[in-house]
């Protein structure tokens, strides 16, 4: 991909994405430039792009280097990294639960204490998502802020 | 696929349970052994402590469903039901496998003893002890969610 920046008097900068299509390096690039918006972008097929509000997402799962961002009834494919969901939207609830998952903390209906320290937590969707025993004292600590 | 994962989950958890039981055995026979003068235990042993953990832990998840709310009553009529199919099935198992022979007549009480309280060990850590700590993480989630 080429990468040209420009000088200009304006005084807002602008970026424009000048693609033959949009593939996954164009969603990955829109995907970080909407991160400063705070949305985040996903897709179900690569021509119909949405823009999902932090706040809608329950959780996001990382399957064979894919992220997946799951809604109460609806997932979508993103470009986003779970590393970076993780902190970007901490202060909005985002926390990761295990290796492939950040659970928005927001969306758990309820936790259950298991054996080995783990925690079961139930999506508002009714989903159940285990939290590992690593993650289950971050969790805990920050729960209690 | 669905019911894959559910059996996936379901054997993950009765593995951790077995695990626990398994190993409170072993331990406790080998300490039996010890007393006894023996230094060592028979791998034969082992696989049958294993075979008793497994047992234990089927049993657990038989009458204490993991996804199951439980009413007062129900739980009652389950420990009671839980604590006589182990004894049922566990000491026979143990005497046939011959797991604490050779000990002094005073040994089967104080063996049945550790035993049951094994089983009430188990029974507060399930029901009392993770019970109250789903309670404390409640609240603190609520707490977080309304901050």
């Amino acid at each position: 991909m080429k990468i040209t920046v420009e000088h200009s008097e304006e005084k807002e900068s602008e970026i424009i994405l000048r693609c033959n299509k949009l593939d996954e390096e164009c969603m990955q690039i829109l995907s970080m430039l909407n991160l400063r918006k705070k949305k985040i972008v996903a897709w179900k097929n690569v021509d119909e792009q949405v823009f999902i509000q932090p706040e809608d997402v329950l959780y996001c799962e990382s399957v064979d280097n894919k992220t997946f961002v799951y809604l109460e009834n609806d997932v979508f494919e993103s470009g986003v990294t779970l590393a970076l969901l993780d902190t970007k939207y901490e202060d909005m609830g985002f926390a990761r639960i295990s290796k492939s998952t950040v659970v928005n903390l927001h969306g758990v209906k309820s936790l259950k204490s298991l054996m080995g320290s783990r925690i079961e937590a139930t999506m508002k969707n009714d989903e159940r998502l285990i939290i590992s025993r690593r993650y289950g004292q971050i969790i805990r600590e920050k729960l209690i802020g | 696929m669905e019911k894959f994962w559910k059996l996936y989950a379901w054997a993950m958890d009765i593995k951790l349970d077995m695990a626990l039981y398994s190993l409170g055995i072993l331990i406790f026979k080998g300490f039996y052994d010890f007393i006894l003068g023996k230094t060592s235990v028979d791998m034969l042993h082992i696989v049958e402590i294993v075979l008793l953990g497994f047992i234990l832990s089927l049993l657990q998840h038989g009458f204490f469903p993991k996804n199951k709310e439980l009413s007062s009553k129900d739980l009652s009529v389950r420990t009671v039901w839980w604590v006589i199919a182990a004894n049922a099935i566990v000491m026979p198992l143990a005497i046939m496998f011959k797991l604490f022979s050779g000990g002094e007549l005073w040994t089967v009480p104080v063996l049945i003893c550790v035993f049951e309280l094994v089983l009430a060990a188990m029974w507060f850590g399930i029901h009392v002890a993770l019970k109250y700590d789903t309670h404390c993480l409640n609240n603190n989630l609520k707490a977080f969610q309304n901050k």
